[in-house]
């Protein structure tokens, strides 16, 4: 029953998406002022208005979601200053990630160099190939249990972000 | 100019709610159709735009004043949303209808009480 994408033009359609990527609304609102500005835009035309002068009168795209966003306050999403704090917690588990895994594969190559050095060299619990396979594999394991740690610090840093940066709107008492 | 633009916009603020809840208590009608009866105004100062009127529908629509229901046009005319006033929103512009009588009346009296001084 709405207007469909396909009874629009191109320059409509781009307008359209361009307004829609500066609302700062949640999605089911953003899709029905899309949708209503979308009919709005169908029923000028109907009554003869061609849309380059329909377009040029609703205002850019910024214009036109700059008001819409400032008419439409209580429905916006808030931001809540802590989520910061779960920005820090992600970018200091990525720190941590990378840390850990540079001096794990320096640890692992180093090791491993120890282990395949000429008899000359000496190294550790002999030159055979399970010795070296039971070193390298107790490191994966090692490195892992180091990771988890920061992977799991990144990955609630990031979606603690992501909520506190869309909360619903307050709502009048 | 700034300043007289601002005044304009606070009055259109407080009495466009009212004056839709107006145009659709004679009779059903969507958006662009609410939008030229406004415009039909001699003055020109209720000339408003798609993001102004918008939003005021869907807060009456959200307040159970209005009802929208989508209806197809004759030939290939596009779908519109079709706005319908609820028995709460004649109740609501009643009100607002009378608030806003008693203000102007007030208005008038202060500016007549500044003419005899």
């Amino acid at each position: 029953m709405k207007t469909e994408s396909s009874d629009l033009q191109p320059a409509v359609k781009r307008y359209l998406r361009a307004v829609a990527r500066r609302l700062c609304l949640p999605r089911k609102i953003r899709a029905q002022v899309i949708q209503d500005l979308a009919t709005g835009i169908c029923a000028r035309q109907e009554a003869g208005e061609p849309y380059e002068a329909i377009l040029r009168d609703m205002g850019t795209p910024k214009q036109m979601a700059q008001g819409l966003n400032e008419e439409m306050k209580e429905y916006r999403y808030r931001k809540s200053p802590w989520r910061y704090l779960f920005l820090v917690l992600a970018i200091a588990g990525i720190g941590g990630l990378v840390y850990t895994c540079s001096i794990q594969v320096l640890a692992c190559f180093l090791l491993t160099q120890a282990v395949n050095q000429p008899p000359a060299l000496g190294f550790i619990g002999g030159a055979d190939g399970p010795t070296a396979i039971f070193v390298t594999g107790s490191t994966t394991a090692h490195l892992l249990s180091n990771l988890l740690p920061f992977l799991a610090l990144v990955i609630v840093g990031l979606v603690g972000y992501i909520l506190l940066k869309r909360l619903k709107p307050k709502t009048e008492e | 100019m700034e300043a007289e633009d601002r005044f304009a916009r606070q009055i259109k603020k407080g009495i466009l709610e009212m004056l839709v809840l107006n145009l659709l208590a004679r009779s059903p009608g969507y958006g662009y159709q609410l939008l030229t009866r406004l415009a039909q105004a001699p003055g020109g100062s209720l000339q408003i735009k798609e993001g102004t009127l918008y939003p005021i529908l869907y807060r009456l629509e959200e307040e159970g004043l209005l009802h929208s229901d989508w209806q197809t046009g004759p030939g290939r005319a596009a779908p519109k949303k079709i706005y319908t006033i609820t028995p709460q929103g004649i109740r609501r512009l009643e009100e607002e209808q009378r608030l806003w009588k008693q203000f102007l009346g007030d208005v008038q009296y202060i500016e007549n009480w500044e003419d005899t001084l």
